[in-house]
């Protein structure tokens, strides 16, 4: 009979008492150009080969005439919920931090940018 | 008595509200974006890296892209039928969308430029679940699929079709771009034969 009650009574609370619940989720690439040791871009300096020896493989490349960009991507996902059986509410927020690179025919930096939104990157 | 029962079975029920963010909103407000003045550097420092971005004949496009998808529920619990474990939810969604539309000539200066704030009804749903859940009843998967650029080394692993018309996808990034939501039954993706059925699934749907 005891073996039934524990059991029982866990299940109980689990159904009835609110709970909540919080999740995050990484995905693309490393965001290293959020790192501080790492160089800074320099327009017309800066080759394809330091950003990909900076900061690796990048999440696309494109082909744009006589320029080539690499794109980096992290999407950083976080969600929380909060069940009170009255009322429930699940919100999830998907944050994307992003650098492009454009470089001319030589390979030699054009343009570059990061995205105003950033997600810190790991220690 | 029925009025009692109707009186008991809603104020026994949950209400849910589910919320999905993509993004930041895009602020325009601190930009000065004139056609023939601006350049794609200038872009770059104000909104950085583009959500989108295509070669085009003679130029470029990028687009900016902001989500804010709102699921609200309303829940009915089945005590009354005697199903305590059970509720019945209706639900509604709605997107709040921003997008940024930039065409640049081969120079690199701007040459088009539109921005737009709406909102759009993205349907309804009904949903049979135990009565502690919040689970999504509005199909919002055409809304919120995976970047392109997580997507790009797969371009030869799809169905048949879709690698067959990969060099042409407009996920490349040379061949124009599409904003999220858009219908798989349109343009170049006509030729990729995906379908939005729920039973086919693989790497090419």
């Amino acid at each position: 009979m005891n073996k039934q009650l524990l059991p029982t009574l866990l299940l109980a609370l689990t159904m009835t008492l609110p709970g909540c619940a919080s999740f995050e989720r990484n995905q693309g690439v490393e965001n290293a150009w959020r790192d501080p040791s790492v160089a800074a871009p320099v327009i017309g300096q800066t080759t394809e080969s330091d950003i990909i020896k900076a900061l690796g493989p990048p999440s696309q490349v494109i082909g744009l005439g006589d320029q080539t960009v690499f794109y980096y991507l992290m999407e950083h996902r976080e969600g929380k919920a909060g069940i009170f059986l009255i009322y429930n509410w699940v919100k999830e927020d998907t944050i994307y931090d992003r650098a492009i690179f454009f470089f001319d025919q030589n390979g030699v930096l054009r343009e570059y940018g990061f995205s105003k939104e950033k997600i810190e990157p790991p220690r | 008595m029925v009025a009692l029962l109707v009186f008991l079975s809603l104020t026994s029920s949950g209400c849910t509200i589910i919320g999905s963010r993509y993004g930041e909103p895009i602020d325009v407000a601190h930009s000065r974006l004139e056609e023939g003045v601006t350049d794609v550097g200038q872009i770059v420092e104000w909104f950085g890296p583009p959500t989108h971005l295509s070669a085009l004949p003679g130029g470029l496009v990028m687009v900016y892209e902001y989500l804010d998808i709102t699921e609200r529920q309303l829940g009915i619990n089945l005590n009354v039928v005697g199903l305590d474990w059970f509720k019945v939810a209706f639900g509604r969604g709605s997107a709040m969308r921003e997008a940024l539309v930039l065409v640049f000539d081969d120079a690199g200066s701007l040459r088009a430029k539109e921005f737009r704030r709406w909102t759009e009804d993205i349907g309804k749903g009904f949903g049979f679940q135990l009565f502690f859940a919040a689970l999504p009843t509005v199909d919002k998967r055409h809304l919120t699929g995976p970047p392109e650029q997580f997507g790009w080394g797969r371009a030869t692993l799809g169905t048949l079709p879709v690698t067959l018309n990969a060099g042409q996808s407009v996920d490349s990034g040379s061949h124009g771009i599409e904003m999220r939501g858009t219908p798989v039954s349109l343009g170049q993706r006509t030729l990729e034969m995906r379908t939005t059925g729920r039973k086919k699934k693989g790497l090419g749907n």
